[in-house]
């Protein structure tokens, strides 16, 4: 009765196991696997990593959507719940006007420097955020990320991917008018396995039609099918014709189209909103990061530094500070560590070397006289030795050489006065400090 | 080195000279342009006005190519042969820009002076890599003049650790570099330390009217001629301040003479020195060029009277209490983005404007520095503009000053 599934499934299966272990362990802060993340589609994009990009596009068009199913971790993730609720599919309406239209804004939004549609609704950094929650509980945003995904994907399966995902969408545009398709053979003697199993809803043994656009991949209909009658095959008289009506296809243009004007409406009121804010706290950004507005219009806030910051000291974004930023108490950014920028997907953080890194600056620290009791407890903790000792008045105080000083946070860790004797603030432009001291 | 004999036998020689030309030709005298008058070093020419490549105007946060390029054509057409660039000048592209604009002229018609930024040097290779990009922005071959960029006691040191001075004099036998001097903002004991233990063919002084005094330029430049060294003038305008000064000083100086400009009265204190080959100005609009070259075509030093007048429009200048910045900008990496000049500007429009309009000068000066939101009491203290300037303000304590002024004056 069961049928062996056949190797390319299973191919499949493993890359995709394989992956998501990768991108789990990056996350938890084995950098080795990092390259799993590197090829994630928004982020490369985000980066300009135009090979990347390229490769994906020409790949999807060529074979499909394999990406959704083999290198997207929140696809992967929406696999394995729906692996575990064991629920059955059904043939899934074609929500085209859905899809075109949060993908066209999210697209002339970014076209216009906003970041926000794409950093809500991106799959790989909505995957970092349910991580996040999972190792830090804190962290809420992942866990409504969590409950949504969790609704979805035990209600529809893929839902998101083929309704909602604007890279599923702009992928299964470049998917669709490919000549190599999935299909449905004449053999076919319409059983309705591959609907039960298919979790986009895209393949319709009645009609014998199946949906490439929305199609990720999975291979799961060719896996069940006894007959072998549904997958890659040349177009056969009989079969179904490429589908796209006059109407469908109407209603995509016109829905892009009011979607592209509805984003350029709200660029304008981002735009707006950004000019008239006039107090804000500045964040300390993680370095590499150049201003607080350049790595916000860039972060996709999926938590990849907040994760394998070895000094903890990272957070995410939240209602105090508009972007991943470092928050300073008993922990501070260590001097040995730029897993942080060495990490990053998105290009929001340049990839600094840690030579570079270390004379990054991206705060300032500032003493105040009249607290400090000259312990030098901040001298002996400043790994660019941009603290000392001196005499004023007759009574020791610590003094900052400021051009050594990179903000990393040490010195305010250290104060053990319980009113800090310090303070650090975030520079408003990253910059280079001078080479530390080394002798102390 | 050049003495007053020379130096008015070289003028006694143009002015025959070009009297000869005139008699010979018969153009009218538009077509034949007023030249720059020049002073001697190594038997060459050298226009008695050079071209700061600091303050070019911009546009759009770049170089603006066009009016830059139509200065310079101007510059070099009447006599102007001296430019002047840095490493850290706009933000880098300074280097570039002058570099792009001479190139269709000949080499050897045009001195190009660049310098080494001390402070980016943290070992000997850095200076061989920031000379040979800087050869490649400027696209020559060889600088004819090249400084240690804004020397002071802190950077002297760090100059000596890395052994600039004898890694740049290697440059200067392979033939990249033509004269070797430095540009400094310090005080004379420094200058003097500096002068006796190397050997240089010029140095760079901040000399104007208002520094004669206030910084010892005098004492300097007493130093550099004992030294038998040439001196090229930075700042003879204090960034173009001594040629706006105030309504009181200018009063005095448009009597003395109505068709004077107060820049060519700045201009033609510092080129009355002897000593001095060339007076370096920033000059971003085409008047100002203009007026700055005929200032010194034809040059004659200021007579003794006109001495006396300046230094009356001097006194009523200073005694309003503005602060002695030139917004060269170098302080312009605050951590906190705070726009140092152009808080000063507001400042000293405060200190020089009528009573009735101060408060509202003062405002529209105020907010246009605060754009950014960096507003002067977001100071941290660390003090790194106050490494980085050369007329060593006491920046800190003028910053708590203007947020008191702030707060005084928008409260009544």
């Amino acid at each position: 009765m069961k049928k062996k599934a056949p190797f390319p499934y299973e191919l499949r299966l493993t890359a995709a196991i394989l992956v998501f272990i990768a991108i789990c362990l990056t996350f938890s802060g084995i950098t080795f696997f990092s390259p799993a993340i590197e090829m994630q589609f928004f982020p490369a994009l985000d980066r300009k990593a135009w090979g990347i990009v390229f490769f994906i596009v020409l790949f999807t068009f060529l074979f499909g959507r394999f990406y959704c199913s083999v290198i997207c971790p929140f696809g992967i993730l929406q696999d394995i719940i729906a692996f575990l609720s064991r629920k059955k599919s059904t043939v899934d309406k074609n929500r085209i006007k859905t899809r075109y239209a949060i993908t066209a804004i999210a697209v002339t939004l970014l076209l216009s420097g906003h970041i926000a549609v794409f950093e809500i609704l991106d799959p790989y950094s909505n995957f970092g955020r349910v991580i996040s929650f999972f190792k830090n509980p804190a962290y809420i945003t992942g866990l409504v990320v969590f409950c949504i995904i969790l609704f979805l994907s035990i209600w529809k399966k893929r839902i998101f991917c083929t309704s909602i995902c604007p890279v599923g969408t702009i992928l299964g545009l470049c998917s669709k008018f490919t000549p190599n398709k999935m299909r449905i053979s004449e053999k076919c003697v319409r059983c309705g396995r591959c609907t039960t199993v298919c979790p986009a809803g895209c393949v319709d043994p009645q009609e014998k039609k199946l949906d490439n656009e929305r199609c990720v991949r999975c291979l799961k209909c060719s896996a069940v099918c006894p007959l072998n009658a549904v997958g890659f095959m040349k177009e056969q008289t009989g079969s179904t014709k490429f589908d796209l009506s006059r109407r469908n296809f109407l209603t995509g243009t016109f829905t892009t189209a009011a979607a592209v004007g509805a984003g350029a409406v709200l660029a304008e009121h981002f735009n707006v909103r950004k000019q008239t804010k006039t107090s804000f706290q500045r964040p300390i950004c993680p370095p590499g990061a150049t201003t607080p507005e350049e790595f916000a219009s860039k972060c996709t806030n999926c938590q990849l530094c907040v994760n394998v910051c070895q000094g903890k000291v990272i957070h995410p974004k939240s209602k105090d500070f508009e972007t991943v930023h470092l928050q300073y108490g008993t922990n501070y950014c260590l001097y040995e560590c730029n897993n942080c920028c060495s990490v990053c997907p998105t290009g929001a953080l340049s990839a600094l070397t840690l030579a570079e890194k270390q004379k990054r600056r991206i705060a300032i620290a500032q003493i105040f006289q009249d607290k400090c009791v000259g312990c030098g407890t901040c001298a002996r903790k400043c790994p660019q030795g941009a603290i000392k000792i001196e005499k004023i008045n007759g009574k020791s105080k610590a003094v900052l050489s400021a051009q050594y000083c990179i903000g990393c946070g040490a010195c305010f860790s250290a104060c053990p006065l319980p009113e800090k004797a310090i303070r650090v603030v975030a520079v408003v432009i990253q910059s280079t400090a001078a080479k530390g001291i080394k002798e102390r | 080195m050049m003495d007053r004999r020379e130096f008015l036998k070289t003028n006694a020689k143009i002015a025959a000279a070009a009297a000869i030309a005139g008699t010979l030709q018969s153009f009218p005298a538009t077509a034949q342009e007023q030249k720059v008058s020049t002073r001697e070093h190594n038997k060459k020419p050298v226009s008695l006005l050079g071209f700061g490549c600091m303050r070019l105007p911009m546009k759009n946060g770049e170089v603006d190519m066009e009016l830059t390029g139509s200065l310079f054509d101007y510059a070099i057409r009447h006599g102007v042969n001296y430019f002047d660039t840095a490493w850290p000048y706009l933000g880098g592209k300074s280097e570039t820009a002058t570099g792009t604009l001479l190139k269709k002229y000949p080499r050897e018609s045009f001195y190009l002076a660049d310098k080494c930024p001390t402070w980016l040097i943290e070992s000997p290779q850095d200076v061989d890599r920031i000379f040979d990009q800087q050869l490649k922005k400027c696209q020559v071959e060889y600088f004819d003049y090249y400084l240690v960029h804004a020397l002071d006691q802190g950077r002297y040191e760090n100059a000596l650790k890395q052994n600039i001075h004898a890694n740049l004099l290697k440059k200067k036998e392979e033939g990249k570099i033509k004269n070797l001097g430095f540009s400094f903002h310090d005080t004379p004991d420094v200058l003097e330390k500096i002068l006796n233990n190397h050997q240089w063919d010029f140095v760079q002084l901040q000399i104007n009217y208002v520094d004669w005094s206030l910084q010892d330029a005098e004492r300097q430049y007493n130093l550099a001629v004992q030294h038998n060294l040439p001196v090229i003038v930075m700042e003879p305008l204090r960034g173009g301040n001594l040629a706006v000064l105030n309504e009181n000083a200018i009063k005095v100086l448009k009597t003395a003479n109505p068709n004077a400009s107060a820049a060519s009265w700045g201009l033609r204190y510092v080129a009355s020195l002897p000593n001095v080959l060339t007076v370096l100005s920033g000059m971003n609009v085409m008047d100002h060029l203009k007026d700055n070259v005929s200032s010194l075509t034809g040059f004659r030093p200021l007579t003794s009277k006109e001495q006396e007048t300046l230094e009356r429009a001097r006194q009523i200048y200073m005694s309003a209490g503005a602060i002695p910045c030139t917004g060269c900008d170098y302080c312009k990496d605050c951590p906190m983005g705070i726009r140092i000049p152009s808080l000063f500007a507001a400042y000293n429009t405060y200190k020089t404007t009528d009573d009735s309009k101060k408060k509202d000068a003062f405002n529209r000066y105020y907010n246009l520095a605060t754009r950014n939101n960096s507003t002067p009491d977001q100071c941290v203290q660390c003090g790194l503009c106050e490494q980085h300037c050369p007329q060593h303000l006491p920046i800190r304590e003028k910053l708590k000053e203007i947020v008191a002024l702030n707060k005084e004056i928008n409260r009544v």
